[in-house]
Order: structure tokens, then sequence, then C-alpha cells
């Protein structure tokens, strides 16, 4: 970014959580610092560097980095590559650290010590924590911890990071360790010993240290048995994404009614407690309409979060990765792509970020593209908006018709995302690449963990409304109320503002494809943030109201306003429409060029005309008129 | 005349704040640099100072790197000072 941080005075001494992906090092980190990382059980979540502090029970200040896990320090990926960097120390302007905390996962010692003897060729003084050593003993693993520490010349801890105390014995044993400055061996020394060496290394401890008192049988297999199986598996994963979605729907319905009955009334009494004005006109019809009209989507995100989840702590999500690879392996994409993709769901960004864990260049590239084609968040409230003011609230069967059109929605650009992928792959000659992926342990979602990441989803949402949508808001009022109606106006006065103007030119464009000046007005705050559409359309409408129908939510005033055709033309952009500003600056970042956002924005605005121009005509043709 | 005056602080203000959300990172370093001439190290400085917005909001996904947070020991006399590369 070009600014640069340097200290002068001496730092506390930092120590680096390292190990294979999923074996709890975030979970560590954040039982340490006291940060809220986001942690899920399956690998590849952290991506980056984190730094956090604190200070242990014998008043030692500590810096403390978190980093992405990884196999072997031989990367392969560019998160590894992280990893790799910051522990040999070849990071620009950043000091190996002073001791290397090696996080292991109890249950899987074999694969796991590997990367244990790699990092400890390097020199740097090191702890084991040998983390959910509870799931261990549950499943008969008993490991002899101080001969463990004597075979690898390094002190051992047991922790249970997901546990409250469950890093004290690292804490104490951190308060004994001496840290000071090292400087670790070159990166070559690792591969001074033969991979086969190492892991008949690993082997050797394992036998001296570790005992299986008795065999419980593992339940995740069990379960995986029907699971994975190639013909249950996708029913059973087609099933679980239908009913996510039909609940957004059916459970949503009475706390958004209570908050569009809160905000309206909050409306009417500030429209009744103010006199006229250009500031009660900013708050109720800029404010109140454009802010509130986002507001009350708050519901349905914590709903389908509240899924996702609960399919990320079970365990589940790596399985679903694993029975989409040969669909995604069709249309030329590594099964590594479906983590990404399906942060994707969230928000692009991290999606586009989590896209680092792919090896290779050419797959990332084409995960990257199609990753924005995904249904995130910010795209729900307008589809539940047009949805709601549309179609019927009637039951097909078990179904409910809202749901199923959200369903074919979210369906539609995961469909389309696997041919613009099968189209990319088709362009370039590089060869498939088998998926290699570590499945997760089942466990029971952690109620804590639940109820703190629908905290964080709303936090999201709410700091969005509160910052970028209120001030985006406020601008559009702006330009909306300015200027005025000139004298003999027949139009309401919007019509004759900047924003007003603007639509109307831009409607040269959209007009064929259905949409009026209003929502070419839309469309473009749409660019900075997605939910800011409904914001606009909410003081747009409240503007272009005249009485009454100010007060009025802003579902029953657009069924009234646009034909059918037009609605689902509306849904059709927004399953493709060029994306928000911010992630096509996050594409440009992580490609490295910015060729990449611009050919993004340029075949999403395509597909999205090309989609709402046939969706338009067909329901035109078919009385939607 | 008093809503109008309030109606117009707060359009200046929203309308400073999506300029800088949105501000491309060439001209972002531009202005820092030209702000903090001098040493000076303000409010609107270390607003300005970040790398390029996720969007308000968007940037808790957890995907963006933490930065180093330097910090002198306790009690020192030693002080951080922050130097900004110019481009």
């Amino acid at each position: 970014m070009g600014v640069m941080e340097q200290q002068v005075a001496a730092r506390s001494p930092l120590i680096a959580l390292l190990g294979n992906p999923n074996c709890g090092k975030t979970a560590l980190f954040n039982r340490l610092t006291g940060a809220r990382q986001k942690v899920a059980n399956y690998a590849g979540v952290t991506i980056e560097r984190k730094e956090g502090s604190f200070t242990s029970p014998a008043g030692r200040a500590l810096r403390v980095l978190d980093l992405p896990g990884a196999y072997s320090l031989s990367a392969q990926t560019p998160d590894e590559a992280i990893t790799r960097d910051v522990v040999a120390g070849l990071r620009e302007g950043e000091q190996a650290p002073d001791a290397v905390v090696c996080v292991v996962n109890a249950t899987n010692l074999r694969l796991n010590l590997r990367l244990v003897l790699e990092i400890q060729r390097l020199g740097l003084p090191m702890l084991l924590a040998l983390n959910m050593v509870d799931v261990a003993k549950k499943r008969g693993i008993e490991i002899d911890t101080a001969k463990l520490s004597q075979e690898l010349g390094m002190p051992v801890v047991e922790t249970v990071a997901i546990q409250a105390g469950g890093e004290q014995a690292l804490l104490d044993a951190l308060d004994r360790m001496p840290l000071t400055p090292a400087t670790p061996q070159p990166l070559s020394s690792i591969d001074a010993v033969p991979v086969e060496q190492t892991q008949r290394e690993v082997r050797r401890i394992l036998a001296a240290t570790t005992s299986y008192a008795h065999d419980t049988g593992n339940l995740s297999e069990k379960i995986d048995h029907v699971i994975l199986h190639p013909v249950a598996g996708p029913i059973i994963l087609a099933a679980l994404m239908f009913i996510i979605f039909q609940a957004v729907f059916s459970w949503a319905a009475a706390p958004m009614d209570l908050i569009t009955g809160t905000v309206d009334s909050v409306g009417q009494w500030i429209g009744g407690a103010m006199s006229a004005g250009p500031l009660r006109s900013l708050i109720v019809d800029g404010i109140i309409a454009g802010v509130g009209g986002v507001l009350v989507f708050l519901p349905q995100i914590l709903i389908l979060f509240f899924f996702i989840l609960i399919l990320e702590d079970c365990g589940y999500l790596p399985r679903a990765a694993f029975l989409l690879d040969r669909m995604m392996g069709g249309v030329g994409l590594s099964g590594r792509a479906f983590i990404p993709l399906l942060s994707s769901f969230a928000c692009a960004i991290p999606g586009v970020m989590a896209a680092r864990t792919i090896q290779n260049p050419r797959d990332r590239l084409v995960t990257i593209m199609i990753a924005p084609l995904m249904t995130c968040s910010a795209r729900l409230p307008v589809y539940a908006l047009i949805i709601a003011a549309f179609i019927p609230d009637r039951q097909i069967g078990i179904f409910n018709l809202q749901g199923l059109v959200l369903f074919v929605l979210y369906a539609l650009g995961i469909v389309s995302a696997m041919l613009v992928a099968w189209y990319m792959k088709r362009r370039s000659s590089s060869g498939q690449h088998p998926l290699m992926l570590e499945l997760p342990a089942y466990h029971w979602p952690h109620l804590q963990t639940l109820a703190l990441g629908l905290w964080e989803r709303a936090k999201i949402f709410l700091m969005r409304v509160g910052t970028i949508i209120l001030t985006l808001m406020v601008l559009v009022w702006f330009l909306s109320s300015f200027p005025g109606a000139p004298e003999g106006a027949t139009q309401p006065p919007i019509y004759y503002s900047v924003a007003g103007m603007l639509g109307r030119a831009l409607s040269v464009i959209f007009e064929p494809i259905g949409f009026g000046w209003q929502i070419c007005i839309a469309l473009v705050p749409g660019m900075a943030a997605r939910e800011v559409a409904v914001g606009a359309l909410g003081t747009v409408y409240a503007l272009a109201g005249k009485g009454d129908e100010v007060a009025n939510s802003l579902g029953p005033l657009i069924a009234g306003s646009w034909s059918l055709a037009t609605a689902l033309s509306l849904l059709a952009w927004y399953v493709y429409a060029p994306q928000c500003l911010s992630t096509l600056s996050v594409v440009r970042r992580e490609t490295g060029s910015a060729k990449y956002a611009w050919m993004m924005a340029g075949y999403m605005f395509a597909l999205a005309y090309t989609a709402s121009f046939i969706t338009y005509r067909v329901a035109l043709a078919l009385g939607g008129g | 005349m008093w809503q109008e005056l309030v109606v117009a602080l707060v359009v200046v203000f929203a309308a400073v704040y999506v300029g800088a959300k949105y501000l491309p990172a060439a001209w972002r370093i531009r202005i820092v640099n030209r702000l903090s001439r001098g040493g000076s190290d303000s409010a609107l400085v270390r607003w300005l100072d970040t790398a390029e917005s996720c969007g308000g909001g968007c940037k808790s996904c957890n995907s963006c790197e933490t930065p180093e947070e330097p910090t002198a020991p306790e009690g020192s006399k030693h002080r951080v000072i922050k130097l900004h590369e110019k481009r």
C-alpha cells in the first residue's frame, strides 16, 4: 500500500502457531488473544497471516501469529507460501518468530508429525501443542506426552482449543520457555532429509509413544457410509440445500413483519412530529425508507447463515466438496474450488481470497472469475424484495413457492458458474488435478461458536447498514431531491432531479430489458453494495409517491408499479449483475492485474444483460407485461 | 433555514465518507503523504491510511491480513514512529 511501518523500540517476543490445516490453530489463537477470527471444521479457513497479542499468567507480553495451515514447508499454494516465508524469516520487513508452537491434531499424529520434524530442522525454539486430546482419548488413543517430548526434544503440552481453559498448559509452558531472537536455518535444510526417512521417523516415534487402548469404532466413518454414498449422498446434499432456502422464507416472516412495523411506525412518528422541510424529507424518505428497507432483511440473512454455520461446524462441508468433486471435475474445476465458492455465498471477497488454497494458477484464476456468480448475501435482500412482491405465498405440495423461486435463483448462479468455468477451461490446456482433502471428524455444532458466528454476521450487516448504506442513501436522497420540480411540472419532483436525469439517460440502455428510470437510478449505487439497490428503490419510490404512499413498505409499491416481466428481468439481472467495486478491487489485487477485473465486469455485464433481455421478452410473450 | 443547514452538513459528510471509502489507492497514498508532512498523524490521516476498503463491514470476513501493530514496551522511553513511504 505504500505505507511502511517501522519501529525503533524493542518488540515483545513473537511466537508463531504452525500446523496442518484444521488442527485448531485459529481456535487456539482466539483462545490466547481473545480475538474472534473465523474458525470452521474444514481445512483452508485461514489464508493470511494474523497477528494478535496477549499477556501470559506470569505477566509476559507476547505477540502471536496465526498462520495458514500447511502439510509441509515445501509450499504448493500461495497460502502455504505465506506460512513458509513467515516462519523462515523470508518476509520483507519481518523477522522470523522467536519461537514456534507446533499445533498438532492428537487424533492424527501420523500425518501431523511430519511437519513438526520439518520445522525442527529450521532450528527455532519449539513447543508442541497436542490439540484435541479430548477427542483422542474418547477414541481410545493414548499418547505418552513425556515420552513424546523426549523423542522430539521439545516440550509437549495438551490443549483443547475449543474449551475455556483448554490453553492453560500452553500458557504455563510459554512462561517457562526462554524467548530470545532466533535465526532460522535456511529452508534447504528441510530437504536435506528425504521425505521417506522423515515418514519412517514419524512411524518410529508413534510406535514408541502412542497406543490404541481400545477401538471404539469411528462414528465419522459410519456416518460417511451414508453421507458420501454415490446415490444417497447427492440426494441428501440437494435436500439440505432445499430445506435451507425454504426456511429462509418460512421462518423469517414474523421477525420481518416486526422490523417493518417498527420502521413504519418510526417513519410515521417522525413525519408527524417534524415540520415539513428538507430535513424531514431526508430522514423519512431518505434514511428511513432507504435504510429501513434494507434492515428488514436481517432475519433472512441470519437464517441462511444459521444453517451454513451449522454445516461448517459439524464437518459436513468438506464432504459436500467431495460429493461435488466429480461435477466440478466435469467442468474442469478442482474440488478444492468448493470452499472458495462456498465462501462466496457470504461475500465474493473472502471467496476470491480463499482461492489462494488452489495449487494450479489456471484453476485459481477460473475459480476467482466465477466466485462472484455465487449468490452473495448482499443479493438476498434484492431477491427477497422482488419475490415477496411478485411471487404468491402459496404452497405447492410441501413446498413454499417463494422458497422454491429463491432456490432456483441460487441454483441458476451455481449452474452459470459451472458453465463459465467449463468455457474458460475449454480454452486452456491445463490438466485436471486430483482432489486431496482431509475429511475432519463430525461433531455436534458448538452453541457458542454458532451464536458468535451469527452475532458476527449480524454485526457485519448492521455495520454495512450503518455506514456505507446509510451514507449512500443520504447521497441518493440528495441527488433525487435536487434540483426541485420546475413550474407547472406534471411528473413527481424526482423526475427532474439529478438522479432522475441520470436514470432517464440510463433507461435508453436498459429500456429493452424492462427497466424504467426508477430502477436505473437504483442500479448505480448498487455497484457500491448490492443491498443499496433496495434502499435506493425505497428512497426513489418514497420521493415519487404522494401522501400515505410514502409510509407504505416498498414491496406493495413496486408490485403496483412494475410488470411481472420487469420483476423477473431484474431478478435475472441480479443473478449475474456486474460485481460491486470492492470485489473488482480485490480481484485486481489477487490476480495482480487490472485486466482480470475488467474482464470480470465485462463478462458479467454481458451475461446479466442477455439473461434479463431473454427473461423480459419471454415473460412479455407469455403475457407477463 | 436550520433544516437546510443540517441537511447540507449531513450531505457533505456523506459525500466525504463515500469518497474516501472508494478512493483509488494511488490517490489515497498521495493524500496521506500530503497530510502527514511534518510528521503530523491526525485523525484524518489515520482514517484514510488504510488498505483498500472491502466496503464497510466486509473486512470482518476475516480474510484480510492483520497488520503488524507496533508497540513500545511498557514503561519504556522509546516511542513508535511511523514512516509514510512516498512513491
